[in-house]
């Protein structure tokens, strides 16, 4: 992958962590996407084969698909679009808040 | 003032500037057959050439205004052209839910590209610019592009685990978008 899409990769990261952007489940429940004001992108996690993939497509403001990457476990970039995979399902599934609510809950 | 009334002024101004002329020249006793002659052709040329000229006026009008009910007759005509591409493509919609709902996957996927080619067509007709918003248009087209892709893997046996009831749900919002867009160039024509 490039610089910028490793950079768009990170932007991701981040505001999908500070919850300053909403993905939507697509029809396959391990693949998330969002829609920008200049485009769209999507992330997805399957086994093939007993190897687990990733993928990551960037889509354009008319939602034609500009490029894909796809990496299999071992990949160099593989750890990269875990991370947004993981951090994107986490923000979906509202981990956080379910957990912090359960303590809450628990604890006080 | 319409081209008969003109044509009727002019006729009379040169009726009354010839019996001027030919009084002013009878009472100078200098009257005869071929002053006559030379003084009513005179007066009857400038007449008829200032008729022509109007009718050649007229003539322009009213190919210009031929022009533009044929134009506007060609413009409804494309309009109504695409009306009903548009009432096509949601039948067409309706029929590949309907191909996924009885389990043909492979028929609905050739349709679902057949969706995708009307809306990358409908980006290039230039009276449906500014009819649906940019958005609408941006999500659908990604749900579908992402859909078409997951149900090829499927056939391929590279993915499992297609949600065939959101393809339907995302197919909906798709007919919304048609539908809606159907109704504003039906109803309102001055847009």
């Amino acid at each position: 992958m490039n610089e910028k899409i490793i950079q768009l990769i990170n932007s991701l990261i981040l505001k999908t962590d500070q919850s300053q952007i909403g993905w939507q489940r697509t029809s396959r429940s391990n693949e998330f996407k969002v829609n920008l004001s200049n485009g769209a992108v999507s992330t997805d996690r399957w086994v093939d084969n007993g190897i687990e993939y990733l993928d990551f497509r960037v889509f354009n403001n008319v939602g034609e698909e500009i490029g894909s990457w796809q990496f299999k476990f071992n990949d160099a970039d593989f750890a990269l679009l875990l991370s947004l995979h993981s951090t994107v399902l986490r923000k979906y599934l509202k981990i956080d808040e379910t957990i912090d609510g359960m303590l809450g809950e628990l604890l006080f | 003032m319409n081209l008969k009334t003109l044509i009727i002024w002019i006729v009379s101004i040169c009726i009354i500037a010839l019996v001027i002329i030919l009084t002013i020249i009878y009472k100078q006793n200098k009257l005869d057959l071929i002053i006559f002659v030379g003084v009513f052709g005179s007066i009857a040329s400038i007449a008829g050439i200032s008729i022509s000229y109007l009718q050649i006026l007229s003539v322009k009008e009213i190919s210009e205004s031929t022009k533009r009910a044929i134009d506007s007759s060609l413009n409804e005509m494309i309009k109504s052209f695409s009306i009903s591409d548009l009432s096509r493509t949601i039948k067409l919609i309706q029929e590949i839910q309907n191909f996924i709902r009885t389990d043909k996957i492979e028929s609905s996927l050739l349709r679902m590209n057949d969706l995708k080619s009307v809306l990358i067509q409908i980006r290039h007709v230039s009276f449906l610019d500014g009819k649906y918003l940019r958005e609408d248009y941006q999500k659908i087209s990604v749900d579908l592009n992402i859909d078409i892709s997951n149900i090829n893997l499927q056939l391929l046996n590279k993915k499992t685990g297609v949600n065939y009831h959101t393809i339907c749900m995302n197919l909906e919002n798709v007919v919304t978008f048609f539908t809606d867009l159907e109704n504003k160039l039906k109803y309102n024509r001055d847009e």
